[in-house]
């Protein structure tokens, strides 16, 4: 019998019951055993984690995240990745394809996965891409690409520009079984834009990508998945358009998902005024105050399924440069609860709402479990909400200290992330 | 909170038209030939003055019923202490309605102090050209010089202490009701 | 106290006050390019870096010639290229050349916000000297004071701006001085030159040249920069030129009295028409001349002297 452990004194979390209440969580092994809502007696030789004071809820899932692991791991690696992902409560990551070499293949798919198991600590999902080099040409092995271990096709970062092929490329991940992501950017219309196009690009003198650049893409999609029937993803969106159409989608019943980043959340394009910061560079960029009042609407009302850190990392050298040579993303996993949270404790936000959108919205998206039912994934994350942590440089970035919050103490503290019934990172690790 | 330093009058309105009436016509008695004469005031204080000495010698007819040309000069931009922080001095526009060359110049200015107003003073005229002479003509002698620099002509010797300033009023330049006089504070100078 | 560094990064923060006290300054300068002896020792033993990585000959010259008169040392970098491509990033270059200890760098840049990053990475006072599609500083400020010069004042007078709005550093600074100096300020231009929300910036737009040029005290025609732009904004030269370009017959709409500026080099015959570039209206090389007086007055504002509290 698998070793067991209790977790004593919290306050237990389950978006996928709704459940919110008091009680002892009882993992056996990987798998939850138990939720007891009494208090319960520990069994000699079980493992005692005390949760007072604590929130105890399913491990976040990130959707949108990026490893850099092939091809650029002076930005970030699987085993940096990794720790800047459970320090931040995620379980589960959803690593790009966009890796070099790109993630096409049944090989290249199989390597980040052995590589993962033994450096990362969290579950490393790839996702597959769609075409071939992302190339848009081609399609790729999708069978192999799924039976390789990947959750999702998608061409990372790109949405398939060539509408023809994305419907083939939707039709026949239909047999797959895999949900297809798109990052919603109409390369023509956003052109050599850097940031939001609106009143703050025309005093900035900085080239804008307009939010057409983005809804366009998603009307596009959404008529293609009507059309083909294939369970699609759009995101990061960032545009009041975006969210519009994909609430209007849903209610027709599309099987459509879509997320957004947890900054998109917060920062918009009046927070590149203040100095040209590239940290301030973003796919999609921060937009407008009204869209992001859309987002936090969209988030609140269930049309967008996810919050994600948008996690990309990127080094000095791609961002101290001038703001239209900068490399777009901000490391985000250190930050995607602490602002999640800032949405919850400025008053709009259901707390239920918010840890559904971490983890039981975008496990749903990838055909993954998260909840505290007999038999689900121990995926835990035990996290004090009345704390706060200041984001400094280190293991809660990742490698990477790409972020604008940089130095900002930010809602919740997280105590123990278990990972298939294991603390991450190790104990041993986490004293150095 | 700064309690208002005490003031002591030195030369009442009376004095000043007195002493500038005095300076004037020791000019026309000593500084050569009237034709190359011009006088030059040192912005801001010394530029009344030198219009003031001009309408003194226009009306002892000096040339015959000329004038005799006075010029403007800003020094702000030879000064040695421009960027020493704290003082910001204003920059105003030199104006010299006439050739230097080979002219009799002199230099008008209310207060002489340490000499490095006149300094940069000079400076700035010899970008001008080149006078035949400079001379200096100031209201008031304070002491403690910093350079060797000595006056031509001058109104009143002032012996002060170094915490002490010399303040002019001039209504042309401070504005107000008040008419001229002279000051004597127990106050450092500001911005010099 | 130590005097707190000053830069000129862009005209749009300034106050009012602020502009005219920097167009006076400019203006006490101006006596001293009449002069035999055309320097003065303001700036005596500073260093002032004319680091222009765009090429602008007529910039660099007018920078370099201020802070000639004002007695400073001047070195000058000029690159073509971005360094980016010479592997070297700006931040790398200007770091190199902040070890020199200079007083005062001067930046020309092709990208908007370059002056901002050097101004935030280095202890020297940092002048924008063009940076991108945002400002440029000293070129609104020179228009600025040729205006006053000609009309003795600025608040009230119409001007037109016309051309690539969306691409001009030119007109964001000439909006931000003139607007907050009082001037009614009309951008005109087709709407892919037009960027969104440029009333914004403190002026009135339209597409229809004639309800610029209207009445207007002041028409300033903005250079069509064909190397700036990578879209299709117009469909030819012809029709920009017969549609938004300035000849005799458009400018007689404009007051009797009315000025034409330019910041130049001229596409003449696409934006200005010869007779309008070289006729009685045309007050270009006075903006030249102008151009000297402004740039001395900021490289003597950002060294410390001038205006200011006490």
């Amino acid at each position: 019998m698998s070793a067991r452990t209790f977790i004593v004194g919290g306050r237990l979390i389950c978006p996928a019951t709704g459940r919110d209440e008091p009680g002892t969580l009882i993992l056996a092994g990987p798998v939850v055993e138990a939720v007891e809502a009494r208090t319960v007696g520990v069994p000699e030789g079980a493992r005692v984690i005390d949760a007072a004071g604590c929130v105890v809820t399913p491990g976040f899932v990130d959707l949108h995240a990026h490893f850099c692991d092939p091809g650029e791991e002076h930005k970030e690696d699987l085993a940096s990745g990794g720790r800047a992902a459970v320090r931040g409560g995620f379980t589960s990551v959803v690593v790009g394809a966009q890796t070099t070499p790109t993630n096409d293949t049944r090989a290249v798919t199989e390597m980040i996965v052995r590589r993962a198991a033994s450096l990362s600590g969290c579950r490393v999902l790839p996702m597959g891409a769609l075409t071939v080099g992302r190339g848009g040409r081609r399609l790729t092995e999708m069978f192999d690409l799924r039976e390789a271990g990947a959750v999702c096709l998608g061409d990372g970062d790109l949405s398939v520009a060539d509408a023809g092929l994305l419907r083939r490329a939707l039709e026949y991940a239909r047999a797959i079984g895999l949900p297809v992501f798109e990052h919603p950017e109409d390369r023509s219309l956003a052109g050599v834009g850097v940031m939001h196009e609106g009143v703050v690009s025309t005093r900035l003198g900085l080239n804008g990508v307009p939010a057409v650049a983005e809804s366009a893409i998603v009307a596009r999609d959404l008529t293609l998945c009507a059309a083909t029937g294939a369970r699609l993803h759009l995101g990061p969106i960032s545009a009041a358009e975006s969210v519009a159409a994909i609430r209007r989608a849903k209610a027709d019943g599309l099987p459509v998902t879509c997320a957004v980043t947890a900054a998109h959340l917060h920062l918009t394009d009046e927070a590149v005024a203040a100095a040209y910061s590239p940290q301030l560079r973003s796919r999609p960029p921060f937009r407008a105050e009204s869209d992001r009042e859309a987002l936090r609407q969209g988030l609140a009302d269930g049309t967008i399924d996810a919050v994600t850190s948008g996690h990309r990392p990127q080094s000095p050298v791609e961002k101290e440069l001038e703001f239209d040579l900068a490399e777009p993303g901000l490391a985000g996993l250190g930050s995607a609860l602490g602002l999640t949270l800032r949405l919850v404790e400025e008053g709009g936000l259901p707390l239920m709402r918010a840890l559904q959108a971490l983890s039981t919205g975008p496990a749903r998206v990838i055909g993954r479990v998260a909840a505290f039912t007999a038999g689900s994934p121990a995926d835990v994350v035990v996290f004090d909400a009345g704390r706060r942590t200041r984001l400094s440089p280190g293991e809660a970035l990742g490698r990477a200290r790409n972020t604008p919050f940089l130095g900002q103490a930010l809602p919740g503290e997280v105590r123990y992330t278990l990972v298939g019934g294991e603390l991450r990172p190790a104990p041993a690790e986490s004293a150095t | 909170m700064t309690v208002a330093p005490n003031r002591r009058l030195v030369l009442d309105e009376t004095a000043v038209r007195r002493t500038v009436h005095r300076l004037a016509h020791e000019i026309l008695e000593r500084a050569g030939p009237l034709e190359t004469l011009a006088l030059v005031g040192i912005r801001t204080r010394g530029l009344p003055l030198a219009r003031r000495i001009a309408e003194v010698l226009l009306a002892a007819q000096a040339l015959g019923g000329r004038r005799v040309p006075v010029g403007a000069l800003d020094i702000a931009l030879y000064r040695d202490d421009a960027f020493d922080g704290g003082s910001r001095v204003a920059v105003g526009a030199s104006h010299l309605p006439f050739d230097v060359a080979d002219r009799t110049i002199v230099l008008v200015d209310d207060v002489l102090y340490t000499g490095r107003t006149i300094r940069a003073a000079l400076d700035a005229l010899m970008d001008f050209g080149r006078p035949r002479r400079i001379k200096l003509a100031v209201l008031v002698d304070r002491g403690h010089r910093e350079l060797p620099i000595q006056p031509d002509y001058v109104g009143q010797v002032l012996s002060t202490e170094p915490g002490q300033s010399v303040k002019v009023h001039l209504p042309e330049v401070d504005g107000g009701e008040a008419p001229d006089a002279v000051y004597l504070l127990d106050a450092p100078e500001r911005g010099r | 106290m130590s005097t707190q560094r000053r830069h000129l990064l862009e005209l749009a923060p300034l106050s009012a006050h602020e502009i005219t006290e920097l167009l006076d300054l400019a203006e006490s300068f101006q006596d001293i390019s009449q002069r035999r002896i055309k320097k003065v020792p303001a700036l005596r033993g500073m260093t002032v870096v004319l680091l222009f990585l765009e090429a602008s000959t007529r910039t660099r010259t007018s920078f370099e010639l201020a802070a000639k008169r004002l007695s400073a040392d001047t070195l000058s970098i000029a690159g073509g290229t971005s360094s980016v491509v010479k592997g070297e990033t700006l931040l790398d270059t200007a770091r190199n050349l902040a070890a020199m200890s200079p007083d005062i760098i001067v930046l020309r840049h092709k990208h908007s916000g370059a002056p901002h990053l050097l101004a935030r990475s280095l202890d020297a006072s940092i002048v924008n000297a063009g940076d991108g599609g945002h400002e440029h500083p000293t070129q609104g400020l020179l228009d600025a004071l040729t205006i006053r010069q000609h009309k003795k004042r600025i608040a009230g007078l119409k001007v037109a701006i016309i051309g690539d709005i969306a691409h001009s550093r030119v007109a964001r600074s000439g909006i931000a001085a003139l607007s907050k100096l009082g001037a009614d300020v009309w951008v005109c231009g087709p709407p892919t030159m037009m960027p969104p929300g440029v009333e914004s910036l403190g002026c009135r737009a339209t597409f229809d040249r004639t309800t610029a040029v209207r009445n207007a005290d002041v028409v300033m025609m903005l250079r069509i920069q064909k190397e700036r732009m990578t879209e299709e904004l117009f469909p030819s030269d012809r029709e920009y030129s017969q549609r938004y370009g300035l000849d005799s017959g458009v400018l007689a709409l404009a007051r009797p009295d009315a000025l034409v500026m330019h910041p130049g080099p001229i596409n003449r015959g696409v934006e200005l028409a010869p007779e309008v570039a070289d006729g009685p209206a045309s007050i270009i090389l006075d903006q030249v001349a102008n151009g000297i007086a402004v740039r001395m007055a900021v490289l003597y504002h950002c060294a410390g002297g001038g205006g200011g509290e006490a």
